[in-house]
């Protein structure tokens, strides 16, 4: 073949191009290994273990572990998260932040340029960040303890690598608390001694044995089990399937108090106990009213193992300063449910072996600590606590809890400490008068309203004034609550550091964003079975990071370079080294009970198998002796009535359980003629919170028109002229957002779902600006559930909807940092 | 060997390397200031003189004298790149062919294993140093720039077949996309001159 002869291309000096060349983008290749179709690897996920197999560089294919007998379809995500075009792929510094730092215009937070610097460049950003803080401020004004539900892996957890890496350079704010189980974690010591929320509950086995009724309290147990903190091994399923079974059969009734028809009561074929919104409390009040008017409690139960029944009587039985009995005439007109059937409801958990599971929903809204104490108190009247297949859970939900622990040990985590703190490059730890640990759900109060007081479990604190924040695998502008809120507080911020994979809406509003690699970009280990300990899996790495990614522990490595501390961060080892022996640490803590193969031998197979613990039921011990094993409680007792609390002298959160009126509530409660629907925004069905959200191909096997969708009623609909797969905007007071509507009649009048961990994706950066996917926490409020436990208060939210007229604006998320031209 | 084909050959070679250059990454302070009065500038001066390619090089030269403006342009090319190629996939210019010809629009999709079968029948690899999808505009120009050179003087099958079958299915998908973006304009007026000059070529071999 010719070419026609071009004069300017024969004219053009070469030689003048040279300087403008760079270097060539390709090398002489090594000596390829011989071609197969690949090479199978295995490694784990909150979503559970899977083989993957890997050919040319890239992950082809994914199977479940074959040990997983109820894998989720969720697995079919993970290649959409290696592959999405959401991955940060460079080190990337917000461009006016670049030019001008702490004095950048901060009201284009969420929609700015960016720029590509080197790891060199950003690290030293990033570390010239912390000491101008430390030095200018004090470690009052860096909050780096935000945490959320990084990605698995004992090594790589990236929590630690920030906190061990941060704290050799300084002291900073932390948090306690987190967003899940807030109100619960804090309450439930002072009623049962323990979180309840994340602890192992009675074994399945005796629960389907014993129990003849289950009552499943705003409790989703086939949505959430399939994810767990820890490699998930869904084991509980098999449970389940016998339960279906025993339904079946009338061997158990299972009954599910909740709004909506769950996954679980679809599954199970089960009973449903409708209750308008947020009306736990005197539902379960009016039960506890007829069990004692018609005697039908344990008062023996109550004599032995409880204190301060007859504290709490006078409330329930109106001889308190509001004088309100609350019978369950009283209560059906809050909650909807009709006085006898309240009765009946009662006398039928009290006839035989009754099982309460309760879910994290009823406390994630405003006073959520008292459904969850009201909950124990109706147990404590049961009096089958400590009984195979009665008494009370918190748990039964959450990552296989109710599978039984074999007892054997997991491997521990990469370091969360330094190990020389006399070496922390910065020892002021003088707070100024501030609190350096804060409610987790209350930072955005504190840049908002530094210098603030607040009351929180027993202790005033003063809110610090946070100048720079640091995320690392967390992603808050999914899970804090209002959005709008969060705009104006982000302007007050100087500095605002992310690390992650992905351009979740957080590193959108950063200013130092870093690209660490998925956790299938590195190798690791972790419990496989976080409450069972079912074994132990290999996170082998299945490919090399991707563009100039990094895995967290080269991340915070470079951190603790640039403070002359490398080697007392890495101890001198490697991440494989690490991995071994994280391995060796867990080989000699298992050796009497559970020998288990070398290191090499369980890299290959992959995984270690412990078998199945035996069947234990929660609180027996206390049951069978009170005084021995007594309680984490202030008295070793139940309380049913806290001097504690009661001492503190809180609004809402008194002495005992007791029903508040809430901000907004739906059914005639307060904003209902406004904003007449409750939006529920609770754990996704097919996502874990906000993760997987940025895997295009499985995220559309559930959108509406590109949007998340919103669950709504087949009444509500036709009100408002909304067909199936429409577009509706939904509003309130504080924010506006699209969804695709979702009709269905699992959802009641007056009540609508979107999932949380809809990633945020507004219009523009501007205060108000229309959220174009679906972020329900565009909508809800940032309000505390209480002076007791501060927490997050998501599902006290009132919304309004209609049918989106005119042209829908693109989705803005799932991509870089948003420009809004 | 045809030493006239053998000289266009050479300019043609230093073109697309020239290009997979202002492709791969941002520009310095140093190689900026060689477009405000350098070899840079020579060469879009010289451009300019084929009609085909006024129009972009007018852009260009416009946007130079834009971000000339600024106090430190190079940081300001340097956001229009990151702005085009680096970060936002949907409104920017994702520089890889996967993401246009592929189904799922993901990375790493089959014009990425297309140009590693190419490369390994070649004993080639991408250069760690640049890791990126194989299906990279740069990486693809960087290659078409060593096939010409390889073929001295003559334009072989290989060399028109690749430009035909990887570059130009996506080639104006990509240029398309880098003109929704709104900036100074510098990297779209490349794009457009590049676009401007494979069309020219593969014509030029086909008259």
């Amino acid at each position: 073949m010719s070419i026609s002869r071009r004069s300017f291309l024969k004219g053009l000096m070469v030689s003048s191009t040279a300087v403008l060349v760079g270097p060539g983008l390709l090398q002489v290749a090594e000596a390829a290994a011989a071609e197969t179709k690949g090479t199978w690897k295995i490694s784990g996920s909150h979503w559970g273990a899977f083989r993957a197999r890997v050919y040319a560089g890239k992950v082809q294919e994914i199977k479940a572990f074959e040990a997983d007998k109820y894998p989720t379809e969720m697995l079919n995500g993970i290649k959409g998260i290696i592959y999405s075009p959401s991955r940060i792929r460079y080190p990337m510094v917000r461009y006016e932040w670049y030019l001008n730092r702490e004095k950048s215009d901060t009201t284009k937070r969420g929609d700015n340029r960016f720029i590509r610097v080197t790891w060199d460049e950003a690290i030293s950003l990033f570390h010239a960040e912390l000491e101008r803080m430390q030095t200018q401020y004090g470690p009052w004004a860096i909050h780096a303890g935000s945490t959320g539900w990084r990605s698995t892996g004992q090594v790589h957890s990236c929590g630690n690598h920030m906190a061990r890496a941060i704290a050799m350079h300084g002291y900073t704010v932390n948090k306690v608390g987190d967003y899940s189980t807030g109100a619960g974690q804090t309450i439930m010591p002072y009623v049962l001694g323990t979180t309840e929320v994340y602890a192992q509950g009675t074994s399945w086995p005796l629960i389907l044995k014993n129990s003849k009724t289950i009552v499943l309290w705003g409790n989703d147990l086939v949505k959430n089990l399939q994810v767990g903190w820890n490699c998930e091994t869904h084991e509980s399923f098999e449970y389940l399937e016998q339960l279906k079974e025993k339904i079946a059969n009338k061997e158990i009734r299972v009954i599910s108090v909740d709004p909506v028809v769950t996954k679980t009561q679809d599954y199970l074929n089960s009973e449903q106990q409708y209750i308008n919104p947020q009306t736990d409390v005197p539902f379960m009040l009016a039960i506890a009213h007829t069990l004692y008017k018609e005697e039908l409690y344990d008062k023996k139960f109550i004599e032995t193992y409880a204190l301060g029944f007859e504290d709490f009587l006078p409330y329930l039985l109106g001889e308190t300063k509001d004088k309100v009995e609350k019978t369950p005439e009283w209560a059906e007109t809050i909650c909807g449910i009709k006085a006898d059937d309240i009765r009946e409801f009662a006398r039928s958990i009290v006839k035989e072996r009754t099982q309460i599971m309760v879910g994290w929903s009823i406390q994630r809204q405003q006073h959520g600590e008292q459904p969850y104490w009201m909950a124990a108190v109706l147990a404590t009247m049961l009096g089958q606590i400590g009984l195979p297949g009665g008494g009370i859970s918190y748990a039964h939900h959450y990552s296989s809890v109710g599978v039984s622990s074999t007892g054997a040990a997991g491997p521990g985590g990469f370091p969360r400490n330094p190990d020389k703190p006399q070496n922390r490059i910065h020892k002021n730890q003088d707070f100024k008068g501030y609190s350096s640990t804060i409610p987790v759900a209350r930072w955005i109060d504190c840049i908002l309203e530094p210098g603030k007081k607040i009351q929180t479990n027993g202790a005033t604190i003063t809110l610090p004034d946070l100048k720079m924040m640091v995320f690392s695998g967390c992603n808050p502008w999914h899970h804090h609550q209002d959005r709008n809120n969060m705009k104006k507080a982000f302007h007050k911020l100087e500095t605002v550091v992310s690390v992650d994979f992905t351009w979740t809406a957080t590193c959108r509003f950063s200013d130092i964003v870093l690209p660490a690699c998925t956790q299938w970009e590195r190798n690791d280990l972790d419990l496989y079975g976080s409450y069972s300990a079912r074994g132990i899996i290999a996170m082998q790495k299945l490919v090399d990071p991707l563009f100039q990614s990094k895995t967290d522990f080269e991340i915070f490595t470079l951190l603790a370079r640039k403070l002359g501390q490398e080697k007392d961060y890495t101890r001198g080892k490697t991440e494989m080294q690490w991995v071994e022996e994280l391995y060796s640490d867990c080989v000699e803590s298992n050796k009497a009970n559970f020998p288990m193969p070398d290191f090499k031998t369980f890299w290959k197979e992959g995984f270690v198998d412990f078998g199945k613990g035996k069947d234990w039921t929660r609180q027996a011990d206390f049951r069978e002796d009170p005084e021995i094993n007594a309680l984490g409680t202030p008295s070793g007792f139940i309380e049913i009535f806290s001097r504690k609390i009661d001492r503190y002298g809180y609004k809402e959160c008194q002495g005992h359980p007791m029903w508040f009126e809430k901000s907004e509530r739906s059914h005639g409660g307060p904003g209902s003629d406004k904003h007449p629907i409750w939006l529920q925004s609770c754990h996704p069905n097919k996502r874990l919170h906000s993760q997987m959200c940025d895997s295009q191909a499985f995220r559309e096997t559930y959108t509406v028109q590109g949007r998340e969708p919103i669950y709504i009623n087949s009444d509500d609909a036709k009100k408002r002229n909304i067909n199936d797969g429409d577009l509706v905007r939904v509003f309130n007071k504080r924010g506006q957002l699209l969804a695709g509507a979702v009709i269905s009649d699992n959802f009641p009048t007056g009540v609508a779902r979107i999932e949380e961990g809809a990633w945020y994706a507004p219009l523009d950066e501007k205060i108000g600006s229309l959220d174009t996917y679906g972020d329900p926490n565009t909508l809800t409020q940032d309000i505390p559930t209480s002076e007791l436990a501060q927490a997050t208060s998501a599902n006290t939210c009132q919304v309004q909807y209609e049918k989106f007229q005119g042209q829908a604006p693109a989705v803005t998320a799932f991509s870089g940092p948003i420009e809004a031209s | 060997m045809d030493t006239d084909i053998s000289v266009v050959n050479e300019s043609r070679a230093s073109l697309y390397w020239w290009f997979a250059t202002l492709l791969t990454k941002e520009l310095d302070k140093e190689q900026l200031a060689l477009y405000f009065s350098g070899e840079g500038l020579q060469l879009l001066d010289q451009l300019a003189e084929e009609a085909v390619f006024e129009k972009p090089v007018k852009q260009i030269k416009s946007a130079l004298l834009t971000v000339l403006a600024v106090k430190q342009p190079e940081l300001e090319l340097a956001a229009d790149f990151s702005e085009l190629f680096l970060t936002d996939a949907k409104k920017g210019a994702p520089p890889y062919a996967s993401v246009y010809l592929s189904e799922t629009g993901q990375l790493f999709e089959q014009p990425h294993h297309d140009m590693l079968a190419i490369f390994k029948k070649q004993g080639l690899a991408v250069d760690p140093t640049f890791n990126e999808p194989a299906d990279h505009i740069a990486i693809q120009l960087d290659y078409l720039g060593n096939l010409i050179i390889q073929d001295g003087g003559e334009v072989s099958e290989t060399q028109v077949a690749f430009i035909e079958e990887s570059v130009l299915p996506w080639l104006g998908l990509f240029v398309t996309a880098t003109t929704k973006v709104s900036n100074s304009g510098f990297y779209q007026g490349i794009c457009q001159l590049m676009q401007a000059f494979i069309e020219q070529d593969i014509a030029a071999i086909k008259a």
